[in-house]
């Protein structure tokens, strides 16, 4: 049965259905997506809210992510500490994430759990403010500040951060770390926390996605007992979009890590956001260029030349500020400058001549089963739908972009590498080892 | 955006009538009053839940001794083979050739039959599948995931890698020299000291401790691999686990592809069976305790974090006691409903998150706590995991906690039932224990049915609180003075060699720039 299913996928100009789902928007503004599937007694509340990292100001970094952790603190009639409790006592689990766009919750229940969990999660959506409190608020601080710290406490982890400064003027949204800067953080009042609920805890800012083992008609009605009566709150403040143009010249840095142990190279080119076919394309250049033992730069650079220990090419699937990156780790005894003057001439060279054959068809091949592995589970289905609706306001965009990146040519996207890979727009971040005089060597 | 048959159907189920919903979720909602309030702060009732519908383990034993058992649930057209080879771990790798096991599991996909390493790559992808080899302490493990209408051509690709390696001498080279380029940097990273000395502490002298080396690496041969591959990757008493297969498709993929793959004569499969040395788990009567209790701290001066590690070597799944100290060990360690999670976390707030966990090896168990915790509080943590340990074995659970432990392990159980992946793991593993067919259906009835008295017992029997090993990787000047108190500190270099007279005269210690 779904192997017809893929049949049809590969036949029809739309999306085929995958995922099948419904979905409608309650009078308050609460986009709802559900998704049935009865596998396993399980089901995924997924709680979508518009705001991210890159919503925040110089100053107020952080405050998503803060508030996400806030978000567990209890809500006006779920007492402080309970969320968890009730959550892991009907046998679920629950947890959040702050990006760029978003900040998500997912709280996975048995089936029968389904209303506690919306009772749960829209409390804490339309019923938050009443609860806040300074010391629960001292308590997240203290919490988001280890977790800054733990993130920042090893080899390369300024790469995101510094990365970003070269790639993105001052003031750009995609400049702004998700975590935020530790002093914006401490500086948090349970004020700023209430203003930011009302600016964007709201259900016409929200996505509410659920997938699992449910009959939909009982849950949308579950859902509109517990969402239906939260009042409509202001529109979110208009997000910014700076229009697409390339980095106007090469911006290089190099920084020093004390926890590094080997020379690394970054080089990141400003692309199009998602919803452009030229960032379908370059997804696809990305298995080109970085390539594996068959081609491209982990044949040539990693295990032929042997100047990198090892290679990626990835790029960001964020709603504004994306860019392409490649990240290598110099060999023993291989400057940085020859890495990158490598990798350049890699890109330069798999733009300019026919691909490897059987290169494009196997990488489309490995794309396609490399999704239908990212919906496994419900969790991961309940995201995906949410996503699209909030990026592309269509659901089940992931099936529909699957089509167009099946029949991307060739020339496509070595026009697409062309157009964006411009060495003379690129930014390069060089990471070297300190130098270790404090280097913890024994004297012997 | 939506296609006009789905904006139809959810026209529809919005105007469906409420009396479809279970009354029992609805107590306070009539027709036409969906827009007031429910009353929020009144939890809803749970109706039973739904069981777990996962088809039992359906198997077979091949003539050549391989063992075939399948999960039929499918998912997506995806399906998903796992192959355990029980002789070919990491923990039988020859005297003198540590690394063995890595290095084959590597170099299968790097040539077998007439395909070399671009091939397979390729081969692979076109077959939408994804093949990887690891070598684990006692077996080696193989995966393959592909698209079920693919499926046999992936087959074929695994078969070769399996049974017809070509091992070439460039390919090994190449991977020789990465492995001898990623230990020799590891020679400047306190982490990798701090886990071998880890590996030391747990199983001194035993195969599952024993370093790979500069010399290990340097001397394993091309016939080394060779003849690990033909004698240890060998149909006997192999698992093949499947799912998203029936049986008999099962069958005739692998009739097919390994019917007539038979285990060389020469091999001497009772020898495998018996040859790795049997190790007791450590009691804690046996264990030094006091100011001879010794903690490894591996120095990091750039490190803002202290990262702490606890272990012990304790029983492994063989012993009936083991499910009851596992659950003592979720109990302390279980994510954030674990007590050292809300006490360094949530309470103290050093630190940003604490877990345990313990694993089942075939010849031990070993528990482990960890953490990474501010470092002007690492002495302070110490002493609170410390007290925790201390604090299960002194009196039983509380009923309310350990219901909801067994509640939230079981919801992770069911959850990890999901997806292809998951599920052949579960049949190769089934198998590989000679368990019952159903036994992921029995799992609730057997959590649920251990008492506080049971994990009490196997707390104080399992759990060692003195002479436990602590490894901590942080910044030495910060962190030496408060783990001084604690017991005997041994400190280390990024070299990972010992600093004889670290803190003897709270001067800084001698470095040398070299």
């Amino acid at each position: 049965m779904i192997l017809a299913r893929l049949l049809l996928l590969l036949a029809l100009p739309a999306s085929a259905g995958y995922l099948p789902y419904t979905k409608e928007v309650l009078p308050n503004g609460l986009t709802v997506i559900l998704h049935e599937d009865r596998s396993i007694p399980v089901v995924a509340v997924n709680t979508w809210v518009k705001t991210g990292a890159a919503d925040e100001k110089a100053g107020e970094t952080g405050r998503a992510h803060l508030f996400e952790h806030f978000m567990f603190e209890g809500s006006e009639h779920i007492p402080q500490g309970a969320f968890d409790s009730i959550v892991y006592a009907m046998g679920g689990t629950n947890n959040a994430w702050t990006g760029v766009d978003e900040t998500n919750y997912y709280t996975l229940v048995p089936s029968n759990g389904l209303g506690e969990a919306l009772r749960l999660e829209s409390d804490r959506l339309g019923y938050l403010r009443g609860a806040i409190n300074p010391e629960a608020l001292k308590k997240q601080i203290g919490i988001v500040v280890n977790e800054l710290r733990e993130r920042r406490d090893g080899p390369y982890a300024e790469v995101p951060g510094e990365t970003a400064k070269l790639l993105w003027p001052e003031g750009h949204p995609a400049r702004n770390s998700p975590g935020g800067e530790i002093p914006d953080v401490e500086a948090t009042a349970a004020s700023d926390a209430a203003a930011f609920h009302r600016k964007f805890y709201n259900p016409n800012n929200v996505i509410l996605s659920i997938a699992g083992d449910f009959d939909p008609a009982e849950a949308m009605a579950l859902v509109r007992r517990w969402y239906g009566g939260i009042p409509r709150g202001p529109a979110a403040p208009p997000r910014r979009y700076p229009p697409f143009a390339k980095l106007p010249a090469r911006a290089a840095k190099t920084i020093s890590d004390a926890q590094a142990r080997q020379e690394s190279v970054v080089i990141s080119f400003r692309i199009p956001d998602p919803g452009h076919p030229d960032h379908e394309k370059l997804s696809l250049l990305t298995g080109v260029l970085g390539g594996n033992d068959a081609w491209g730069m982990k044949k040539a650079l990693v295990n032929d030349a042997e100047l990198a220990r090892g290679v990626s090419v990835n790029l960001s699937n964020d709603q504004r500020g994306n860019s392409l990156r490649i990240s290598a780790d110099a060999a023993a005894g291989v400057s940085p400058a020859r890495l990158e003057r490598a990798l350049l001439d890699q890109v330069r060279s798999a733009l300019s001549s026919p691909f490897p054959p059987r290169a494009l068809p196997s990488i489309k091949s490995a794309l396609k089963a490399a999704i239908l592995g990212q919906v496994q589970k419900v969790q991961d289905r309940a995201v995906i739908l949410a996503r699209g609706e909030a990026h592309f306001g269509d659901p089940a965009h992931f099936e529909a972009a699957l089509l167009r990146l099946l029949a991307y040519t060739e020339d496509e996207l070595r026009a697409a590498g062309a157009e964006y890979l411009d060495e003379a727009h690129a930014a390069v971040l060089t990471v070297v080892p300190a130098a270790t005089p404090t280097g913890g060597r024994s004297a012997r | 955006m939506i296609p006009s048959s789905r904006l139809l159907l959810s026209l529809s189920l919005a105007a469906l009538p409420l009396a479809v919903v279970r009354a029992d979720e609805l107590p306070a909602a009539a027709p036409g009053t969906i827009s007031a309030e429910p009353d929020r702060a009144t939890p809803v009732p749970l109706v039973a839940p739904r069981p777990l519908a996962i088809p039992p383990v359906a198997r077979h034993t091949m003539a050549n001794g391989m063992r075939l058992a399948t999960i039929e649930l499918e998912r997506m057209g995806l399906v998903s083979v796992r192959w355990i080879f029980p002789y070919a771990g990491n923990a039988t790798d020859p005297a003198g050739k540590d690394g063995l096991a890595g290095f084959v599991s590597n170099l299968v996909l790097k040539g077998a039959g007439t395909r070399d390493a671009a091939d397979i790559t390729l081969d692979l992808m076109g077959a939408g599948a994804g093949l990887s080899v690891s070598a684990t302490r006692d077996f080696m493990e193989v995966t393959l995931t592909a698209e079920k209408g693919k499926l046999d051509e992936a087959m074929a690709i695994a078969a070769d890698v399996l049974r017809r390696p070509t091992l070439p001498p460039d390919e090994l080279e190449r991977h020789r020299r990465r492995a001898l380029d990623r230990y020799r940097q590891n020679q400047e990273k306190p982490e990798y000291w701090a886990g071998r000395k880890l590996g030391e502490r747990l199983y001194g002298e035993h195969p599952y401790g024993k370093p790979v080396t500069e010399a290990t690496l340097s001397g394993i041969a091309r016939g080394d691999l060779a003849a690990f591959a033909s004698s240890r990757v060998i149909p006997q008493d192999a698992v093949m686990g499947a799912s998203g297969l029936t049986l008999d498709e099962l069958k005739v993929l692998a009739e097919r592809h390994f019917g007539d793959w038979m285990t060389p004569g020469s091999v001497q499969v009772a020898a495998y069976k018996s040859e790795i040395p049997d190790l007791a788990p450590e009691a804690a009567s046996a264990v030094p305790s006091g100011p001879a209790w010794t903690i490894d701290l591996f120095d990091e001066p750039a490190k803002d974090q202290a990262d702490m590690t606890l272990a012990f070597r304790t029983i492994n799944e063989d012993h009936p006691d083991y499910p009851a100290l596992r659950l003592a060990v979720e109990l302390l360690g279980g994510g954030s409903l674990g007590r050292l999670y809300r006490n360094l976390r949530e309470d103290k707030r050093w630190s940003y998150g604490a877990y345990g966990e313990i694993d089942s090896d075939a010849k031990a168990g070993a528990v482990s706590f960890e953490a990474s915790v501010q470092k002007d509080k690492t002495g302070e943590a110490l002493r609170e995991v410390l007290a925790e340990l201390a604090r299960i074995k002194a009196a039983p659970v509380p009923d309310a906690e350990l219901q909801t432990m067994k509640q939230y392990l079981y919801g992770s159980y069911v959850r990890g039932k999901e997806g292809v992946s998951a599920l052949s793991a579960s049949a190769a593993s089934i198998e590989l224990d000679r368990a019952p067919a159903d036994r992921i259906l029995t799992y609730r009835d057997r959590l649920f049915a251990i008492t506080p008295a049971q994990i009490l017992a196997a707390a104080r029997t399992h759990l060692v609180r003195e002479g436990i090993h602590v490894i901590v990787v942080g910044d030495a000047r910060a962190v030496y003075p408060q783990l001084a108190p604690i017991g005997t500190v041994r400190v280390y270099g990024r070299d990972g060699a010992e600093i004889k007279d670290f803190g003897k005269d709270k001067q800084p210690p001698p470095r040398s720039a070299g």
